[in-house]
């Protein structure tokens, strides 16, 4: 076990490191220039520029100053604003952090209700529908999503009842939150629903659920303490994956709903070729997610005590 | 001998002898072949063309394809061509002698020309990718499970450092370095998207060379590219045909995220991505523009997702008759 949690520890810092050196080198493979969209500068201010970013030292150099600032949590000065990386990423990124926590909740909730409901029902109407529902949510992309909702429910709405519910964009109050977490979220609820429905169908065929039944257990009880519980292990698993798909598909979602979060920025660092906020944003990005990873894969042998996971290889 | 046997055995039964008979083995019977022998393939198949609801979507999937191909050529107006007179006209436009069949965008462009021009380059770029990443996932994944071992054991390793990290991000990166174009897109999605298929068939192949006919065919001498090639690889095709059909709706996400970020192909250009983000600008007013290619990003990905689990079930030879 402890064997296992450092050799999965060592991975992150491998795969961080990994990560870092990716986005180092790819900002400098960059085609033109980081001054391009300036005003025609002085060459006096420009050659003063590239000294202060470290532009004309070499690359290995570069790179050695580059790590261990990102390790003081110094990700460099954005070339665009000139406002640091890391203070665009403090305030920007709770937006961020608040919907896609949101839309972690309601995906795995949602995603579990709707799953075990369907595999209850196996073969029945209920069933088609939920499943309906999944391939419909694994099959819309969710920019398209949020642009229905937004036009349909919070636009068409309005106009009918002649009060606004839910605010067509923006992040103000808490009815001005649901709409952008649904959109983002239904994506990963469909994939959970799907993969719940298998699991849940495998457990409610075993031979611990016919002994319960046969012990006189209610209904309730046999879903609630034998079937959900245990159906829901390969659900964790990939909670680390349907972490980093919200938060990436944030920033199509933020764009809809003009959320200011750190789609936004990323979005507008890619268009004027700001190097270090691109690559600040990844690396932040990048890293937060290897982290989660980690701790939903270490988790995973703390909540299921069937799994030995220091012998599992993969 | 046997009679003997039987006589006492009878002598402490109640039950008369006499009313059994003793029938030996019928071995006609056992000759007798309980189905025609088919093929794995002419039996999935055969079960794709009994199921209603794959043909439909085949169809569907058929219809765009003949859509893309010959909407372009057959109509009157091209994609880049504008139409002052009539912007962001409704569906069934006319007027004099100008049909727009889905209207026009608000540069006055005809809509179906351009869906069409986009589903050539949104198919294109979905199916080229997903068969890269094929051949790469096979290629990696076959050598890392077949050899074993520290090949094995360094190829994984390297597969879960690349899987570590978010592909978006790595894809976002690519695109933001390299020249915009249709390729790029393709060699973006490329470079991370193997990784899944690679593990897939790394571990398959790992099942499989274990079993009797692989090491029947090492005793017999087989060398190893012909024990891959003709052992190993047609045993995983099935699997990998409905990941193949499973990847192809992700890759078409994938380039509409992307061209909805702002790193679609370039301008004169169009792809379902690219048409869904300026059908966004202006929505609210003009809601065709979106739902459109909405509908044909979503009905493309519905009918490849369902089509691949439909050809998953096919596959399964548990589920043979």
């Amino acid at each position: 076990m402890k064997n296992y949690i450092l050799k999965r520890i060592g991975f992150a810092i491998l795969t961080v490191f990994v990560l870092m050196l990716i986005t180092f080198f790819m900002m400098h493979a960059l085609p033109g220039d980081p001054f391009i969209g300036d005003k025609a500068i002085s060459e006096a201010a420009k050659n003063a520029l590239i000294a202060k970013y470290g532009l004309d030292k070499p690359i290995l150099e570069q790179f050695v100053m580059y790590i261990t600032n990102a390790l003081r949590g110094d990700l460099g000065i954005s070339m665009g604003t000139n406002r640091p990386v890391m203070a665009t990423i403090t305030s920007a990124f709770p937006y961020s952090f608040e919907l896609g926590l949101r839309s972690l909740v309601f995906a795995t909730v949602g995603g579990v209700a709707l799953g075990s409901y369907a595999a209850l029902k196996r073969g029945k109407a209920g069933d088609t529908c939920a499943m309906l529902v999944a391939v419909l949510g694994v099959s819309v992309p969710s920019f398209i999503v949020a642009a229905l909702l937004q036009f349909f429910i919070s636009l068409k709405l309005q106009q009918a009842v002649g009060i606004q519910i839910f605010a067509i964009s923006g992040w103000t109050n808490e009815f001005s939150k649901w709409l952008p977490s649904l959109a983002l979220a239904f994506g990963s609820l469909a994939t959970i629903s799907r993969l719940m429905r298998t699991s849940m169908l495998d457990v409610l065929s075993s031979d611990y659920i016919k002994t319960a039944k046969a012990k006189g257990l209610s209904n309730s009880a046999i879903i609630w303490r034998h079937a959900i519980r245990n159906a829901i292990m390969p659900v964790i698993t990939v909670l680390g994956p349907i972490a980093a798909s919200i938060l990436t598909g944030a920033f199509v979602v933020e764009k809809v709903f003009a959320i200011p979060g750190m789609g936004r920025f990323f979005v507008t660092a890619i268009q004027s070729q700001d190097y270090t906020m691109i690559a600040g944003t990844t690396l932040f990005y990048g890293v937060f997610l290897i982290l989660a990873t980690l701790v939903v894969d270490l988790l995973y042998g703390v909540i299921d005590p069937r799994v030995n996971i220091s012998s599992a290889k993969e | 001998m046997e009679d003997k046997k039987i006589k006492n055995y009878s002598i402490q039964s109640d039950i008369d002898q006499n009313a059994f008979e003793h029938v030996g083995q019928d071995l006609d019977s056992m000759n007798e072949i309980a189905r025609p022998s088919i093929s794995f393939w002419k039996d999935a198949f055969g079960r794709i063309k009994r199921d209603k609801v794959a043909i439909i979507f085949i169809a569907i999937l058929a219809a765009v394809a003949l859509y893309a191909i010959f909407a372009p050529v057959f109509s009157p107006y091209t994609m880049s061509e504008q139409h002052y007179a009539h912007m962001n006209a409704g569906m069934f436009f006319s007027e004099g002698d100008c049909f727009h069949i889905f209207g026009t965008d608000t540069l006055g462009r005809d809509l179906f020309v351009r869906l069409a021009e986009g589903a050539r380059v949104s198919l294109f770029i979905a199916i080229s990718a997903v068969a890269i990443n094929c051949v790469l996932g096979i290629i990696y994944g076959g050598i890392s499970g077949y050899f074993g071992g520290v090949v094995d054991n360094v190829m994984m390793r390297i597969v879960e450092v690349i899987n570590g990290i978010p592909y978006l991000l790595i894809v976002i990166l690519l695109m933001v370095i390299l020249p915009r174009g249709i390729m790029t897109i393709v060699i973006a999605y490329s470079t991370v998207g193997w990784v899944g298929m690679a593990r897939l068939v790394r571990g398959e192949v790992m099942r499989l060379k274990e079993q009797e006919f692989v090491i029947a065919a090492k005793t017999l001498g087989a060398s190893s590219t012909r024990i891959i090639s003709r052992h190993l690889i047609p045993n995983i095709l099935s699997l990998v045909i409905v990941n193949l059909t499973l990847a192809i709706p992700s890759a078409i996400f994938t380039e509409a995220f992307l061209s909805f970020i702002g790193l679609g192909i370039p301008v004169p250009g169009a792809s379902w991505g690219t048409l869904a983000n300026d059908g966004i600008v202006i929505f609210q007013r003009f809601p065709l523009q979106l739902i459109l290619p909405a509908f044909f990003i979503s009905i493309t990905m519905l009918s490849f997702n369902l089509l691949g689990d439909k050809l998953r079930d096919a596959f399964d030879p548990k589920l043979r008759r």
